[in-house]
């Protein structure tokens, strides 16, 4: 990449792979750095239990903004968005990504998508409900509007990301069975493709509800409304989670200096986890727990995940063994991506076991499973593929010996985070209700702890990628990274 | 509750799958460390028995899962018949936990070792109940009611909580879950519904009047039913099958509802049934305070 040709057109209408990755990274940090600022304002609120400084009103409020922020526009968008894009040219040996043009308008809708969402935040009145519930009628109209156009707004840019991946990777021929990343973004392309079609519909429903005379969902359309939510995350997982994996498990390959292991089966299992994942989400959206029936064939397709889970793990494993493995930061980022995912994974699968999954579905359980799976393997594939390519992203390599640091700082924070969470859940609570059970005070306590420990480690990261950038921007001579 | 061994067993799965996950990735990190620059990997592929194994136990682990769950999801969904039924609504300081039309309470009582019936359903806006000992928690939307059943196994006081659209738990809707062994339980329900506290003594008689079905055989306006009318009946003259008479007073009234076959009205069949060990003698006199009312100057007609 040549710095003086960066400059040469605007960032509205560059088709730069890199830079409008670049970008598309920007905006993911913003909307994180934003998710980050409200979670923290609960943590102060649930440490200071005795004395809360957030009346009820006011805590769901900030709650509705963290899960719209963390979600919607980190957790969902940045692997396709900002991870996928410098990877995959390298992955199936293209000069660049096919039809740039679409690229430049995922990231011009996403700019404007994330712009809808903070207007309706700053709008001081948004829903306690957000996103599971319908809009509450406290809600003024207008903040339920700017919230539609951003999640439509956001649907479109995926689908727009989803499609340049499926054409790339359909350029360069049938993939190698043991191209692992490519599968794996080829399987999440789908689901991607999925979701984003399915959030860009479901806002033009929410948009009609906000009109006084309509009423889109009435009182029974509210529980389908709610399941939306539940597949929108199922699906959401399978399309963050393979093309993190496959990744994770390609850096794991190229330091070793092997091919990874499990030839078809790896190709083989993230189809099958792509179309369970996705056809037991769709029965649940269609079901919404009405037939006893149709919910136990919808847990075992959810169960039955395990399957699959299973022969990418023994092929991860297949690939360690027996290598010449070179440790560097982005080891170590793609094998605590590969642990997340693994326990994070396994936990979310257990909860489609139908003998709990009731039970913990409205407790710090799901929550704690959810943030570490969704928001630790996003986490870490950001990490990983910044550290691989930094010299194509930033024009310089990061500081290794500084960057393992943040390595086991995120590690070791994000497992403190939410891993007390599955205990919090267990016993049928919330995070926010020790104060009502103070034996789970002291998990809480513990989990605030991580969360600061990520938080270091996190800032660390950025701290030595903006060196690194400015470092390049001063001398723009810069060496080269070889591909993962 | 019932489910708590799956929970554990799930969280014991989740934390060993993880400790020996990274065990295992850390030893093969470093037994395959590379020495030297030029160092290259072996291609290695699963042992065919391996891969066999990690597909068969995987699908084991399914089955058995689907199978217990889906135990468990008709278990939970059909309420045994002999259920103790409760509703609980938003009353004006707090929660209503209603056992019968006269009977509630601002908590939740209820008898160790029975199934109870909750349903909880709220007028306005959605309503959240949370219950986290017995992992429970329903929310009524505007105008809509839930339901879910449950056993409570142990007799103790339970923190029980609620939120109005929050997603925070609400300072009126603190509450508590008093689990009773069942001696303690039908003591507590029979103060909540003792008519003489809850009402004044013609008020309580008139209830238990009808409480007891009284009206099913006795009007209240003088017309004739399977028994004589109650009203105007303190004072009247009687005259029983046997050929004897009496004024009917009120040893009259409290003789006829504990020995109704010795003094048949004639004219009347003999089929009223004993209230002996039913209504005590405070109850028999609400009861005559408000036939007291039931006459010419009385207040009923």
């Amino acid at each position: 990449m040549n710095p003086s040709s960066v400059r040469s057109s605007s960032w509205y209408s560059t088709t730069d792979s890199d830079r409008l990755a670049r970008i598309q990274l920007s905006l993911a940090a913003i909307a994180l750095s934003l998710g980050l600022a409200y979670a923290l304002l609960l943590r102060l609120h649930l440490l200071a239990s005795l004395h809360p400084i957030l009346a009820p009103s006011v805590f769901g409020q900030s709650l509705s903004a963290h899960a719209l922020f963390s979600f919607f526009f980190f957790a969902l968008v940045v692997v396709p968005c900002g991870v996928v894009p410098p990877v995959l040219p390298h992955l199936v040996q293209q000069p660049s990504l096919a039809f740039p043009r679409l690229q430049q308008w995922s990231m011009r809708l996403h700019f404007f998508a994330l712009a809808s969402m903070t207007l309706a935040v700053l709008s001081g009145s948004l829903s306690a409900s957000w996103p599971e519930l319908l809009p509450e009628a406290t809600a003024h109209p207008w903040t339920v509007i700017w919230v539609a156009i951003a999640l439509h707004l956001l649907g479109l840019c995926l689908v727009c990301t989803a499609l340049q991946s499926l054409s790339t990777i359909s350029t360069s021929g049938f993939p190698s069975p043991t191209a692992a990343a490519v599968w794996g973004i080829l399987c999440g392309a789908v689901a991607q493709l999925v979701v984003g079609v399915l959030l860009a519909a479901l806002a033009i429903l929410i948009f009609f509800e906000a009109a006084p005379s309509a009423a889109v969902f009435d009182a029974a359309g509210a529980l389908v409304y709610s399941r939306f939510f539940h597949f929108l995350e199922r699906a959401a997982i399978v399309a963050v989670l393979l093309p993190s994996v496959g990744i994770g498990m390609q850096i794991v390959a190229h330091r070793g200096a092997r091919r990874v292991a499990g030839g078809w089966s790896t190709a083989l299992a993230m189809a099958s986890i792509t179309a369970l994942g996705l056809s037991g989400g769709g029965l649940e959206l269609m079901n919404a727990g009405q037939s006893v029936g149709w919910s136990v064939v919808q847990s075992a397709l959810g169960l039955l995940i395990l399957v699959p889970a299973t022969t990418l793990v023994t092929n991860l494993l297949a690939t360690l063994h027996r290598g010449a493995l070179r440790v560097d930061a982005a080891l170590l980022f793609a094998l605590s991506l590969i642990t997340t995912a693994v326990v994070g994974g396994l936990a979310a699968i257990f909860l489609t076991d139908l003998s709990v999954a009731g039970p913990l579905l409205s407790t710090a359980f799901r929550s704690a499973v959810l943030h570490y799976l969704l928001g630790g393997v996003s986490l870490f594939a950001v990490l990983a593929v910044v550290s691989a390519h930094a010299d194509d992203l930033l024009g310089r390599p990061l500081e290794e010996g500084r960057a393992r640091v943040a390595a086991a700082l995120c590690f070791a924070g994000l497992h403190l985070a939410f891993l007390p969470g599955l205990w919090v859940g267990n016993r049928g609570l919330w995070f926010g209700e020790a104060e009502l059970a103070p034996s789970t005070l002291r998990w809480e306590n513990l989990a605030s702890g991580g969360a600061a420990v990520l938080l270091v480690g996190i800032a660390a990261f950025v701290f030595l990628s903006l060196r690194a950038r400015l470092d390049a921007l001063r001398s723009p001579e810069g060496g080269d990274s070889p591909p993962l | 509750m019932s489910a708590d061994p799956h929970f554990s067993w799930l969280l014991v799965a989740t934390v060993a799958a993880a400790v020996g996950f990274v065990t295992l990735v850390d030893v093969l990190l470093v037994l395959n460390l590379r020495r030297h620059a030029e160092d290259r990997g072996e291609d290695f592929e699963v042992p065919r028995g391996l891969r066999i194994m990690s597909l068969l136990l995987p699908l084991g682990a399914a089955a058995a899962l689907v199978f217990t769950g889906a135990r468990d999801l008709v278990q939970a969904t059909v309420p045994p018949l002999h259920s103790l039924e409760v509703s609980a609504s938003r009353g004006e300081e707090g929660w209503d936990f209603r056992y019968s039309p006269e009977v509630a309470a601002d908590s939740l009582h209820l008898p160790v070792h029975r199934p109870v019936r909750l349903t909880l359903e709220s007028p306005e806006g959605p309503l959240t109940l949370k219950i986290p000992a017995l992992r429970l928690e329903r929310t009524a939307r505007a105008g809509a009611k839930v339901s879910a059943w449950f056993e409570a196994q142990v007799a103790d006081t339970f923190a029980l909580w609620g939120e109005a659209g929050h997603r925070a738990p609400e300072e009126g809707l603190r509450s508590a879950m008093v689990v009773h062994s069942g001696p303690s339980f039908d003591r507590w329900f029979a103060s909540k519904s003792d008519l003489l506290e809850m009402y004044p003594p013609v008020e309580a008689g008139r209830h238990l009047v009808e409480r007891h079905g009284c009206l099913v055989c006795h009007s209240l306006d003088g017309s004739p039913r399977t028994g004589p009318s109650f009203w105007g009946v303190l004072g009247r003259h009687r005259v029983f099958s046997d050929g004897t008479t009496a004024v009917a007073d009120s040893s009259y009234v409290r003789h006829s509802v504990l020995q109704p076959q010795s003094q048949i009205v004639q004219g009347f069949p003999g089929v009223m049934p004993s209230f002996e060990g039913k209504l005590r003698d405070a109850d028999i006199a609400a009861i005559i305070d408000f036939f007291e009312t039931l006459r010419e100057n009385g207040e009923e007609q």
